[in-house]
């Protein structure tokens, strides 16, 4: 019974310690390793509002900073991601989110390389068909002509 | 009657393609056709600052906050004068911006003639008390300043950096939003466009 239960307990640590990297708390910010990289990738959703053309995540402005260190208290406090992108939203405005809205101009960053892509496919298989059916050598081109096309040709070449 | 293409199919020498003078201009079309693309995706994910939408704050009530004044010990809330009947120019600044010193000088100005109508409330951001005091005595700045050491005051107003100024009416809606420095010139005709004018 004893030894069954020492067993138990042995497993049910070792369990907890199997798991500890999960609840492990990073020092400096008080975050879990798992809310540390929510947050992380929060700032790659986000604009810096200081230089607006690069994420949050590459800029280390005041703003910058202090606005991470916000997205860190909110993930703490256990925002979800989309109240917490919602909340710079209604700051800053739709353009504060790193990727382009999916509605008006933006649509055309979405839009433009899936058609960029398309027409890239199309125009290659456009040109392996032309180079397949047009540039054979000579001897096969001498083969498949046939005695009448032969013909018509030296015909045309004697004139 | 003998021509380029008849050559081409008796295996004559001739160049690997012999391409048309007037097809010639086709070579370039997926040049145009890329860097017409590249031009749309640009423009898609680019916001230039000129183009920057006006702030959603704009028609919305002021965000509050409470803050410590630089002069004096108890903490502001910004309740008691937001809506209080007087319009609000809210002016973030900074100690270590040099753009805010051009503007020191008219919104002491706007203080001093239209205090009567309206409230000058500066906040300064990310500063130390010590740099926020100096650069308020040397600029003679004696309307109120609170302080914001982490500037999270700005966050809530959709801060792109330092100065910015808000302009909020005397219902407490936040109005007009200036970049960059502003003039006493600037924030009256805001307000006469409101029709709530500073009397003369």
């Amino acid at each position: 019974m004893t030894v069954r239960r020492l067993f138990g307990l042995g497993l049910s640590l070792w369990v907890l310690l199997a798991a500890s990297p999960s609840l492990a708390v990073v020092e400096t910010t008080g975050l879990t390793v798992e809310q540390e990289s929510r947050a992380a990738a929060l700032y790659g959703q986000l604009k810096c509002p200081v230089c607006k053309t690069q994420a949050l995540g590459a800029s280390t402005t005041f703003l910058a900073e202090e606005m991470k260190a916000q997205i860190r208290d909110m993930v703490r406090l256990g925002a979800s991601d989309q109240e917490i992108l919602q909340h710079y939203v209604d700051r800053y405005g739709e353009w504060i989110l790193l990727s382009p809205p999916v509605h008006g101009s933006g649509l055309w960053a979405w839009l433009v390389p899936v058609a960029a892509a398309l027409l890239g496919v199309f125009g290659a298989v456009l040109w392996l068909r032309r180079r397949a059916g047009g540039g054979p050598d000579d001897a096969t081109v001498t083969e498949a002509l046939s005695g009448d096309e032969r013909r018509a040709i030296d015909a045309l070449v004697g004139d | 009657m003998y021509n380029d293409s008849m050559r081409d199919v008796t295996g004559d020498t001739l160049p690997d393609r012999v391409v048309p003078p007037r097809r010639r201009w086709l070579r370039w079309l997926p040049l145009v056709i890329a860097g017409g693309f590249f031009a749309l995706f640009a423009r898609a994910v680019m916001v230039p600052v000129a183009d920057l939408p006006d702030s959603p704050l704009l028609g919305r009530s002021a965000p509050g906050f409470v803050l410590a004044p630089l002069e004096g010990t108890a903490p502001v809330d910004s309740a008691a004068f937001f809506g209080q009947g007087r319009p609000v120019v809210l002016n973030f600044w900074a100690s270590w911006c040099t753009v805010c010193v051009e503007e020191a000088a008219d919104l002491e100005r706007l203080h001093l003639e239209d205090g009567d109508d309206l409230l000058v409330l500066g906040i300064a951001i990310q500063d130390s008390p010590a740099d926020a005091r100096r650069f308020a005595r040397r600029h003679g700045m004696s309307y109120p300043i609170l302080l914001d050491p982490q500037g999270r005051s700005g966050i809530d107003y959709g801060m792109l950096g330092v100065p910015e100024t808000f302009l909020i009416d005397r219902e407490g809606i936040v109005r007009h939003r200036f970049i960059g420095a502003v003039t006493a010139a600037q924030v009256r005709d805001a307000l006469a466009s409101l029709g709530q004018a500073v009397s003369p």
